[in-house]
């Protein structure tokens, strides 16, 4: 699978497509250029749809097209409207096209390819439209992009509250919020940029970015709330792995001389993950 | 051989399924029969990111059914396969 390369926007509360392209050039999207790139890349797709009359025939060029051009067309595709050029391709025209292959391999979402209205061919009236629960809300990001929205939200935590938690299962997330509720303390996910994170949901069959990706990113995040810990950093924890994550955690503790030492407190002595 | 359904799930020309579903969990899928599995990620020795895995995790299917111990090795090779074609390794906890 290709890495996650297409370029966003962000709005006032919730990031969307603007069928951008990010080649690494352009600087973190802000609201400020929302506008603008939505303008510009609105332009540019009906730049190249104007001159054709076939939506289909200019389809089938397209897939020719670089695959930085088809990120964008991709983009545009799987965003809120396809608009002129494509607009009255069938649904399994769309769903199998070279075009949206392509695109795909260029690393925009359109596997879950469900269309909407879409009607008779070069219909001029009808809009094509994906339905919007399909489209990741982080659709579009890089890794990097995820990271910095995260650190920029915040992934601190006051002085002797860090709390983390591992090998708790599936409900990991809710024991130990739970226990930092009862006794004190902030988990990542308590933090503002772990709580975004949290809901962005970056894993599942809609995740805009492989598991891997979705991996590194939990763990550089992780990572990063501890190097902004300090004092004392307390642990409740399951039956953990010797590969987990968690001994990571550890590590950076060491390695963080703000940070004076760390209680672990085995919070379900008995507990099995997945049982 | 695996194709990839989408970036978090792949079908192996066998017929199963491994699909992440959440963040601690990936669904092995066999026709109509499901085992949701729960992970914890990890860290392999080399720096690959791993799913760790519980040693019970394939004793049974979803619905009750029990699993005999030829049958969970065989899943279980399966999901470390397709999770391999992933790029993540698979750990099982204690082992």
């Amino acid at each position: 699978m290709p890495d996650f390369n297409i370029g966003i926007s962000y709005s006032d509360t919730t990031p969307r497509f603007t069928g951008a392209t990010n080649n690494g050039l352009r600087p973190m999207p802000n609201i400020k250029s929302h506008h603008h790139h939505h303008h510009k890349h609105k332009s540019k797709l009906e730049e190249y749809g104007k001159p054709i009359a076939g939506g289909l025939i200019l389809l089938a060029g397209i897939a020719l097209l670089p695959e930085a051009v088809l990120a964008t067309m991709g983009s545009i595709i799987t965003g809120v409207t396809i608009g002129p050029i494509v607009e009255g391709a069938t649904l399994d025209y769309l769903a199998n096209s070279a075009f949206v292959q392509a695109a795909t391999r260029a690393g925009a979402i359109v596997s879950s390819g469900k269309y909407l209205n879409i009607h008779s061919i070069f219909s001029k009236t009808k809009s094509t439209q994906i339905i919007s629960n399909e489209i990741h809300p982080l659709s579009g990001w890089t890794v990097k992009q995820v990271l910095s929205k995260a650190e920029q939200l915040g992934l601190e935590t006051p002085k002797d509250s860090l709390l983390l938690w591992s090998g708790l299962g599936s409900s990991g997330v809710k024991l130990s919020r739970e226990f930092a509720e009862a006794n004190g303390g902030m988990t990542l996910e308590m933090t503002r940029g772990g709580a975004w994170l949290d809901k962005m949901d970056l894993f599942g069959p809609n995740s805009p970015v492989s598991f891997s990706e979705a991996m590194l990113i939990w763990k550089r995040v992780s990572l990063l709330t501890v190097r902004n810990a300090s004092g004392q950093v307390r642990a409740v924890i399951g039956q953990v792995s010797p590969k987990s994550i968690y001994n990571a955690e550890l590590r950076e503790i060491l390695s963080n001389p703000k940070i004076t030492g760390i209680d672990e407190l085995q919070l379900r002595p008995r507990f099995v993950a997945g049982r | 051989m695996f194709k990839w359904l989408n970036k978090q799930g792949v079908q192996s020309d066998k017929g199963y399924i491994v699909q992440v579903t959440g963040r601690f969990t990936i669904e092995y899928r066999e026709k109509n029969k499901v085992i949701e599995v729960y992970v914890e990620p990890g860290i392999l020795d080399n720096g690959r990111f791993c799913t760790i895995i519980e040693p019970h995790a394939f004793h049974k299917w979803d619905d009750g059914t029990p699993i005999n111990k030829d049958r969970q090795m065989e899943i279980l090779k399966n999901f470390t396969d397709a999770m391999e074609f992933q790029n993540i390794g698979v750990v099982v906890h204690g082992e």
